[in-house]
């Protein structure tokens, strides 16, 4: 149970009224310390009740935090706001020494300060007749009490810079410094207001008083009814209780008892009768924070703006920051009586969430950006890698000069981290059955040791990821993913595992995290890592695309695989993450002799793009289906289904569809940027550039494309649209890969 | 060896304890549902979806057994005051008639997928926070953060 009190202490009108009072509220305070269950918030507002009273609080001037927000799921939502001593309208209502009982008791029980020396008070209630005792007993002059309930009141009160005389009904000139006012009460029912309530209007209690209430919305206090503090505390006890019951009957709902307790009587609480005073023959301010007077609504109706809605928009009356709290019901009433019609009695304000000031920072929070680091992310860190934002991985995009990157490993060996790599784990007899239907080509003659590239489609045939797969044991499987697609891939097996494929034997675990992956790539990369492993790398027993299970730089339960992203002979190790650091420093040491070059995401890319293969998202699009992209070879329609074969036969049929190229321009020297269009002599656009490097191998620009089919041609020719609107000639590559389009270098 | 924050009284405790073995089955701890958790002998076992479990501690003896202990960062949460620091970064319900001791769960914790269980020590209140291990580093400045009103620092 969460108690939630917007002032700094518990207790409300009790902390500021007379001894009796002041035992009740003791009494209050230590049963609700007892209570070990309840939760006591104070300085702390509930700014909103949305549905399903999911809440939300504003909790402030707390110790170590200014400001925060939290948000709570109540079963049961009691409302016990109370009510707001509403302010007179009067000539000289804004003067200093103008004063609310509550606001003089306060001062002088409360805080020992007093308020005034010679007061006049005009009362129509309990608290105004307390207040006279208060400031009498604080030493303050009583000059006159009007009482309100006798038709007394005031009409003005003047003076420089405080009040210095109040004028009252008769006509009677008064010489006091204070002027305090009782004239009645706002009930703050924003809260029941945001929960569907519509409060109506009582004209004998002249407030508004809640009408109904959803069932797990419940009102006790001043918002309901008047009474004595005896009272008023029996009520608020015999609400709680139902609150509690009524929850306890919710819980036993959700844990699948049948039961439906009764709602539990909730006690009616009477009103006292109460004259309804708003505004007195003369006119004062209606709103205190936008300046706004009695006389401006009334002008605002002469003028024409008849309803409330409109001239509270006119005249900016409760549009301040109280927010109608004080003035709403005031401005009704004046409005009321410019329009000749009672508005209390026929409408409602609305409120609406946030019932008091949230700050901005309070509602986005801390800021919280998750990010991922690979478990060498201190060597990168400590190397002078530039960072790269990737998804939420951080990556090394170079370590100062990416294109002598990729030059050191055409030419040498070099190694990348590439944790970031997806892998899942995957087990049981029917993993070939899985990988048939989510990959576009075969998997069911995969022999163990052997690692095969697969492109997975979406159900309307758009490519959703790629990567390889190896076969690491009989019946265990390593898939890995793009380095963003992770999770994707993870979430569409699992669907198809859970929805259609439940009786598969198929055992899933995402072990992305339990692997650092480095990348040795490079003419030396099979000497460099034979330094570091028994494993036989002999090329006739570990050819391209083949795995192998081993220790590692002395690090067991390693696997790798023998893949080519970049071109060159390569070998991907992964090792238990907690020993990746230790891998990387092995390949390190053990290459001095080789030159061994750290490299980046920067010239991964770069050689990625010398071989032509596309990276899923850059090369490929939201509606890049499975053909056109180099790999038609790879989907085989004679398989009985996979996952995107109907569209992927209907694309094929329909043809017409853009094909992925490689393209040189005419000028090697320029590089279009990414994005840049490819055009027709009437400047139509027939496609587009979707990766664009210079080459440090080949010492020009190259680029991969998506053009119309009838441009995808080898040796058609193209126009390329700058963005600064010049114009570029280039060529269709015959080959998607700009080097090595035969491979050798990744097959010795 | 378990790195260990403490608040300024000891009554709050961070540790980083992923070094700590850590496996996963699919079979053979029937009886611990999803949602709950069980300590047998020297492991505690625990469930959050159907048909698959982690274990903490020695080696399980099933066939197919996933290791998990570098997929995994581990963090143990100890304190009376652990529940409240997870409420500002975890919408679950910690209460206690929600997620009671041996509750376990996965969950949003800061906005990263993990699993959580209550592992009341001497009676008590702690939590294990199991994220992917790349997320640790991340993960172990939030809760700090979010303790740091608590004393944890």
């Amino acid at each position: 149970m969460i108690l939630v009190e917007e002032e700094p202490a518990l207790g409300g009108h009790l902390r500021f009224g007379d001894d009796g009072d002041l035992q009740a509220l003791a009494n209050l305070r230590a049963a609700i310390e007892a209570q070990t269950a309840i939760e006591v918030m104070t300085d702390a507002v509930v700014a909103g009740r949305y549905d399903h009273n999911w809440v939300s609080v504003v909790q402030r001037d707390m110790a170590h935090v200014e400001e925060r927000l939290v948000l709570a799921r109540a079963k049961h939502l009691v409302v016990a706001a109370g009510t707001l001593e509403r302010p007179y309208v009067f000539k000289g209502n804004d003067l200093p020494g103008v004063m609310l009982s509550t606001a003089a008791r306060r001062l002088t029980n409360l805080y020992a300060v007093k308020p005034g020396d010679k007061a006049v008070v005009l009362t129509a209630n309990q608290s105004g007749d307390a207040a006279v005792a208060d400031l009498e007993r604080a030493g303050v002059e009583i000059a006159a009490v009007l009482d309100a309930r006798n038709g007394e009141t005031v009409v003005e009160a003047s003076g420089r810079k405080g009040v210095q005389t109040v004028v009252d009904s008769s006509g009677k000139r008064t010489d006091a410094d204070l002027l305090v006012t009782a004239i009645g009460w706002t009930t703050s029912t924003a809260l029941l207001n945001m929960a569907g309530d519509r409060p109506v209007y009582e004209s004998r209690a002249a407030r508004f008083l809640p009408s109904s209430l959803p069932l797990n919305v419940l009102a006790t206090g001043g918002l309901v009814g008047d009474g004595t503090t005896d009272q008023l505390i029996e009520h608020g006890s015999a609400v709680g209780r139902a609150a509690a019951r009524r929850a306890k009957t919710v819980k036993a709902t959700w844990q699948g008892a049948t039961s439906h307790a009764a709602r539990g009587e909730i006690p009616t609480l009477d009103v006292d009768d109460h004259p309804e005073l708003f505004r007195s023959t003369t006119h004062g301010f209606v709103d205190y924070s936008e300046d706004v007077t009695s006389k401006d609504l009334l002008a605002a109706a002469e003028e024409g703006y008849d309803s409330m809605e409109l001239a509270k928009r006119y005249t900016t009356a409760g549009m301040g920051p109280v927010q109608g709290k004080v003035e709403a019901v005031n401005a009704l009433a004046v409005h009321g009586e410019a329009i000749g019609a009672s508005l209390l009695e026929t409408s409602t304000t609305t409120w609406r969430p946030p019932y008091a000031p949230i700050r901005l920072g309070t509602l986005a929070g801390r800021n919280r950006e998750p990010f991922r680091h690979s478990p060498i992310q201190s060597w990168h860190e400590s190397h002078n890698a530039k960072p790269l934002v990737a998804g939420q991985w951080i990556r090394p995009d170079h370590y100062g000069d990416p294109e002598a990157e990729v030059r050191a490993v055409r030419s040498g060996v070099g190694i990348i981290d590439v944790s970031p790599l997806g892998k899942i784990d995957l087990r049981g007899t029917d993993v070939p059955r899985l990988l048939e239907f989510v990959y576009v080509n075969k998997w069911s003659k995969l022999q163990v040791g052997k690692v095969r590239y697969g492109v997975m489609c979406a159900e309307d045939g758009v490519i959703m990821d790629d990567g390889v797969t190896g076969r690491l044991g009989p019946d265990r499987y390593m898939m890995s993913t793009t380095s963003g697609g992770a999770g994707v891939v993870w979430n569409w097996l699992n669907d198809w595992l859970q929805t259609s494929f439940p009786e598969w034997d198929v055992k899933m675990t995402a072990v992305t995290d339990g692997y650092a992956s480095i990348n040795v790539a490079g003419p030396n990369s099979r000497e460099l890592v034979g330094r570091l492993t028994e494993i036989d790398l002999d090329a006739d027993r570990f050819g391209y695309m083949e795995v192998r299970t081993g220790t590692v730089a002395g690090v067991t339960d390693c696997f790798l695989w023998r893949i080519g992203f970049t071109g060159e002979l390569s070998y991907e190790i992964h090792v238990p993450a907690g020993y990746g650091l230790w891998l990387l420093e092995n390949l390190i040491e053990f290459g001095k002799d080789l030159e061994v070059t750290a490299f980046g995401v920067e010239a991964q890319r770069i050689m990625r793009l010398e071989k032509g293969h596309f990276i899923v998202g850059q090369d490929t699009d939201g509606l890049t289906q499975g053909f056109g992209v180099g790999t038609d070879w790879a989907i085989k329609m004679d398989k009985p289904d996979f996952a995107g074969k109907p569209e992927l036969a209907w694309q094929k049929e329909r043809g017409g569809y853009p094909r992925l190229v490689a393209v040189q321009t005419d000028d090697p020297t320029v590089v279009p940027p990414e994005a840049s269009q490819i055009i027709d002599a009437s400047e139509n656009i027939k496609g587009r550039i979707t990766s664009s490097r210079h080459s440090p191998t080949l010492g020009r620009s190259i680029c991969l494309a998506q053009v119309e089919e009838n441009l995808a041609q080898g040796g058609q020719r193209l126009n390329i649209r700058l963005p600064d609107e010049t114009t570029v000639t280039a060529k269709v590559m015959a080959d998607q890969a700009h080097f090595d389009p035969e491979g050798t270098r990744l097959r010795v | 060896m378990a790195k260990v924050v403490s608040s300024n009284d000891g009554d709050l405790t961070l540790s980083d304890v992923s070094l700590t073995p850590k496996w996963r089955v699919f079979s053979g701890f029937e009886d611990v549902r999803p949602g709950a958790s069980m300590r047998l002998n020297d492991q505690l076992v625990w469930s959050v979806s159907p048909d698959e479990w982690t274990v903490l501690g020695s080696r399980p003896g099933e066939d197919d057994v996933v290791d998990l202990t570098h997929v995994r960062a581990m963090f143990r949460l100890t304190g009376v005051n652990a529940s409240r620091i997870l409420a500002k970064i975890c919408a679950l319900d910690l209460g206690d008639d929600i997620f009671p001791e041996e509750a376990a769960a996965r969950t949003l914790v800061a906005g990263v997928a993990t699993e959580l269980v209550r592992d009341d020590q001497d009676g008590v209140r702690s939590y294990l926070i199991l994220p992917s291990r790349s997320f640790g580093l991340y993960m172990y400045d939030v809760i700090l953060d979010a303790g740091g009103e608590f004393g944890l620092a």
